[in-house]
């Protein structure tokens, strides 16, 4: 088998190389983007909501 | 009334405390065999060379493993408002988990291996590994397509890059061909440099996957759970996520420096440990902070302190290893007792530290009990990790970094100013410290089985109800 490298691979290479970062910088603008700031905001407190407490709390609240 | 289902994770989590204290202790054994060589009897299957893969197969996929099947079980149904899908596949997990481990423990004494670090357990095993991960994948992702809530929590996304990776790995690297169907000898598909970089692909995913992506899972949900604090960021938490699985991949070269692997292969390996430094500091930082506002619970809450004891030990060794990963550093650290203290300060400190604290969160919880038997113990096995893990990663800085220097000084002439013999005589003291931080270590184990017990007799299994959609 040849290993070495041809030109068009090369090519290929430095491009997907640029669409893998701007992937990343995609993934960053959208987790910074202020639409997704509420969401975020709720699926930070996933661990926190599942305690029966806290259900029996929230219950509470919208009973009263 | 629907309930959460627990018994799967009741067994995983009991075993944790088990395979801990049997693979802690093997480890024990040879630290001692390495002060006292006589301690091997001149029996074969007592030879270091045989208890040591025993030592790190069972505190990795025995011990690590445990924690890591209960703690996905138990997350991964509380965050998606749904029990478990297909619970006999799950109890099928248990058990076939447990049988590889006896298979694990009778084979490998009795030299049974195919050589390759971390991936010891011969061809039949291997098969069997394969079946049990798919069926932990089907059961895991069968849940989260079940889910109730409409978002993925963040730690069933490391949970399930952790599942899915591993299986990638395992069965790419486990591919052999066996000598006969009744043999248990096997031989890589691959050859030479080819076979020692899949080799490396898989080890260092194994660190990266296994030993990381798996126990973030169980960080992100048991550190906000303890603390009573949402996540610091849920947003550095994503972007951590993706660039830490993405650049993993391609740090494994690392272990290959100054090979016959190419050169270039070998730098790319350096880069991607170095801006690995990122996404690991990135969840460090994460978890850390989700203390802010709540910083005198690392006071008055032992397990706390475990929990963000152990991130700091994952700061630290996810900042030593990218430096050991430089050429130049590893043509010192290299093959030295340094690499020995820096696996040691990730296993010990982050890995065994963080699955300690979860368990004691999660333990009670499975028992219908508000809190561990004793909290006093728990703070014990608190300072006795903490000491024995120092102690252990101390000495094997100072014996590493000395064996390195004395392995490379040349005399004016050309000559080697230390023969090998007068380095091993060297390191001698300092492995016995080594053996001194693990009794301490390990102690703390048994510390933690006692209170498990105490914890655990005469309790009625919780039964928690799935909460039902208003």
């Amino acid at each position: 088998m040849d290993a070495t490298i041809t030109h068009w691979q090369a090519v290929v290479h430095s491009y997907w190389t640029v669409v893998l970062f701007a992937t990343f910088i995609g993934i960053w603008a959208w987790a910074w983007s202020d639409k997704r700031k509420k969401a975020f905001d709720e699926a930070a407190r996933l661990a926190l909501d599942d305690d029966d407490e806290v259900i029996e709390a929230t219950k509470r609240e919208v009973n009263q | 009334m629907e309930t959460y289902n627990y018994k799967v994770v009741r067994q995983f989590a009991i075993m944790t405390v088990v395979w801990g204290i049997v693979g802690m202790l093997v480890g024990v054994i040879i630290a001692a065999q390495l002060v006292w060589p006589a301690l091997n009897f001149d029996i074969p299957w007592l030879t270091f060379s045989r208890l040591r893969p025993l030592h790190t197969n069972a505190v990795i996929f025995a011990f690590g493993g445990s924690a890591l099947f209960a703690t996905s079980y138990y997350v991964v149904q509380r965050t998606c408002h749904t029990p478990l899908f297909a619970p006999k596949l799950a109890a099928f997990t248990f058990w076939g988990w447990q049988a590889i481990i006896v298979a694990a423990a009778i084979t490998l004494p009795l030299g049974i291996t195919t050589s390759k670090e971390y991936a010891e357990l011969e061809w039949p095993i291997d098969i069997a590994i394969a079946v049990v991960w798919v069926s932990y994948a089907i059961v895991f992702f069968g849940t989260i397509m079940k889910r109730k809530t409409s978002h993925i929590y963040v730690a069933n996304w490391f949970y399930g890059a952790f599942i899915l990776t591993v299986a990638l790995l395992h069965i790419v690297n486990s591919a052999a061909l066996p000598i006969s169907l009744t043999s248990w000898k096997s031989y890589s598909v691959y050859s030479g440099a080819i076979d020692a970089m899949v080799q490396w692909w898989y080890g260092h995913n194994a660190v990266g996957f296994f030993l990381t992506a798996g126990f973030l899972g169980m960080m992100y949900y048991f550190v906000p759970k303890q603390a009573g604090r949402p996540v610091y960021s849920y947003r550095l938490s994503v972007v951590h996520f993706w660039a830490l699985i993405a650049i993993y991949m391609w740090a494994g070269p690392h272990h290959l420096h100054y090979t016959a692997l190419p050169d270039w292969t070998q730098s790319l390996g350096m880069i991607f440990s170095l801006i690995l430094l990122a996404p690991s500091w990135g969840g460090m930082i994460n978890g850390i902070m989700t203390l802010s506002g709540a910083w005198h619970k690392l006071r008055d809450d032992p397990i706390i302190r475990i929990l963000i004891v152990s991130l700091s030990f994952y700061g630290m060794s996810t900042f030593e290893g990218p430096m050991m990963s430089i050429k130049t550093v590893n043509a010192l650290s290299h093959y030295t007792d340094w690499t020995i203290g820096h696996v040691h300060s990730g296993a010990l400190g982050w890995v065994a530290m963080v699955s300690i604290g979860s368990m004691y969160v999660l333990i009670p919880k499975l028992f219908g009990k508000k809190e561990m038997y004793s909290t006093k113990l728990i703070e014990a096995h608190f300072w006795t990790a903490t000491i024995g893990v120092v102690l252990y990663i101390a000495a094997m800085w100072i014996s590493g970094v000395m064996q390195g220097l004395m392995w490379r000084a040349v005399n004016p002439d050309g000559t080697l100013t230390y023969s090998f013999v007068e380095s091993v005589e060297a390191m001698h003291p300092f492995y016995f410290v080594r053996f001194l931080g693990g009794v301490v270590f390990l102690s703390g184990m048994l510390l933690m089985a006692y209170n498990v017990w105490k914890t655990v007799a005469g309790s009625q299994p919780a039964e928690d109800a799935v909460p039902q959609p208003a």
